[in-house]
């Protein structure tokens, strides 16, 4: 008798590994991966069911009449209704089919690549406007006074035409008066073929860049102005930015800014953000699931994210973020950070400090001289490392667990059956420690300890599945 | 699914190639997941890449005529 297909239950030990690794790591954006990745699934039945067959063929098994019958056929195409429309919501493309050819024998395209080319005298600050286009744009401020793009386009079409036809449809226009320039792309245009531009733009020192894209990079360094960008599915790169930041991306990949003056505004959502020595403060609202690194930002900073809110007055150290950790030394506070499910690690933070996680460890080495602390965890343990000179008026507490003391005196423990708490003080600041469901350690800290390091670089897991997500990407 | 008999009966229609008609449907599928795949990795579009689908159905037909096996 032969058995039933093995899809099926392959199929829910995957939703089972799924659920799993949305409930241990709340971050993770499983639905991207899902709209991204879906068509695997197909590959995945496909290849399942060929072995299958063969395997029951070569063992004179009797063989179905149809290898995929009429009702999983149903449910292959209300599959790929719910993974286009998923696509499609997720932004990272229009819905399924696109345009379909009936014409001709569309079927392997080639790319044609045609190089672009135009300049414009201009202001020395000129507003500057990219309206929206498909491809990469690298920006760099120079002394002169006028706007040049160079680069390539690139079109995919079956023949060298239609590719022309294309390319005469899309030309590069570059309009405005001399405070106000606007690059125009006019990709749009072109019916059938999809062009794409890769573009190189010199502009005046003191511009201001006002961009909008998809599906493409932005690399802009070395302008005096303000930088706004709004694109689907792009990373962005900035160095040496003088004015203010704003950043709409849905979502991006990678956001990598460095030496910028002004503030920084980004929304939206996405994987890896690297900021390094911000002048201005910075803002950032939405769900960022990759690697999030902060080194020397000298403004207040606020992170906003479905599972995890932190702010910070000012950042002269480092903060790093890899799935699952909060790993930073060097904080000036008052300092308040809440997520769902990351172990913590905190040193050399000055003022006040709150720190809440529902599903994570707590460690914690303050600076002295020691400053307000309110710490709470529902389940991990909390460790505090105080400094030989550490003045505070400490209450610890846990729901059940136990604590243990060994900084010594003036603490004193009081233990009960399933739960303890730890007084003391010797005219300090409040230091208030909770755990619900957990250990705490009140240790001494030896002197010269070594920053804490992320427990999980940019190396772990995650970081395969986004190598691989940005090749499907590329 | 229904099962088809291994030994057809003598002076029936023969039938074609069970083998490749059991394996036409999982080659499409996996067709179709590939041709979505490299649509979405900005390849082909899926609206240009289609008739891939009937080329291979075509083939999976004609593999089921001219088979190993088939009469």
């Amino acid at each position: 008798m032969r058995r039933g297909s093995l899809f099926a239950p392959l199929l829910l030990i995957g939703l089972g590994l799924i659920f799993l690794a949305r409930n241990i790591y709340p971050d993770l954006r499983l639905l991207d991966y899902l709209a991204k990745f879906w068509p695997l699934l197909l590959i995945l039945w496909g290849v399942l069911r060929t072995v299958e067959i063969l395997f029951w063929a070569s063992s004179k098994q009797p063989l179905p009449a149809r290898g995929v019958s009429g009702g999983e056929w149903v449910f292959v195409i209300l599959l790929c209704m719910f993974g286009a429309t998923l696509h499609a919501v997720r932004g990272f493309a229009g819905w399924f089919p696109g345009t379909i050819e009936l014409g001709g024998l569309d079927v392997f395209g080639e790319s044609y690549d045609y190089a672009i080319d135009g300049e414009k005298a201009s202001a020395k600050a000129p507003h500057i406007v990219i309206e929206s286009f498909r491809g990469n744009a690298r920006i760099t401020g120079t002394d002169t006074a006028s706007v040049k793009v160079t680069g390539h386009k690139t079109v995919r079409s079956m023949d060298r035409d239609g590719a022309d036809r294309a390319d005469r449809d899309t030309p590069l226009e570059i309009t405005g008066d001399s405070g106000t320039i606007i690059i125009r792309t006019n990709q749009t245009r072109a019916s059938g073929p999809r062009v794409t531009a890769d573009m190189e733009i010199a502009v005046p020192k003191g511009a201001s860049i006002e961009a909008h894209g998809r599906n493409g990079d932005f690399d802009i360094k070395s302008v005096d102005g303000a930088v706004e960008i709004t694109s689907q599915h792009a990373g962005v790169r900035l160095a040496d930015i003088g004015g203010a930041v704003r950043l709409d991306l849905t979502p991006s990949e990678m956001v990598r800014a460095s030496n910028l003056k002004g503030s920084l505004d980004l929304r939206g959502g996405g994987s890896d953000i690297d900021l390094d020595n911000i002048g201005g403060g910075v803002t950032i609202n939405g769900a960022y699931t990759g690697n999030v690194e902060f080194h020397n930002l000298g403004g207040s900073v606020h992170l906003k994210g479905p599972q995890t809110e932190f702010s910070a007055e000012r950042i002269p150290g480092d903060v790093r973020m890899p799935l699952g950790n909060f790993n930073a030394s060097n904080l000036t506070g008052p300092v308040h950070l809440e997520t769902r499910s990351r172990d913590v690690q905190i040193s050399d933070f000055s003022n006040a400090l709150d720190v809440s996680v529902t599903n994570g460890d707590i460690e914690l080495r303050p600076a002295l001289p020691l400053s307000r602390m309110d710490v709470h965890t529902h389940t991990g343990n909390i460790t505090l490392a105080l400094p030989k000179d550490a003045r505070f008026a400490l209450t610890a507490s846990t729901g059940t667990g136990e604590i243990v003391n060994q900084f010594g005196p003036p603490l004193v423990l009081e233990e009960a059956r399933r739960n303890a708490i730890l007084r003391g003080a010797n005219g300090g600041p409040d230091v208030m420690l909770r755990s619900d469901r957990g250990e705490i350690t009140v240790r001494l800290a030896s002197p010269n300890e070594p920053p804490f390091a992320p427990r999980f670089g940019p190396e772990a897991m995650p970081k395969e599945l986004k190598q691989f997500s940005k090749k499907v990407e590329q | 699914m229904n099962p088809t008999p291994a030994n057809p009966t003598p002076g029936t229609p023969q039938p074609m190639h069970p083998l490749m008609r059991a394996l036409s449907g999982p080659l499409l599928l996996t067709t179709l997941g590939v041709l979505l795949t490299v649509d979405y990795m900005g390849g082909i579009t899926f609206g240009r890449s289609w008739p891939v689908l009937l080329i291979v159905f075509g083939l999976c037909k004609v593999a089921e005529h001219i088979g190993p096996g088939a009469a």
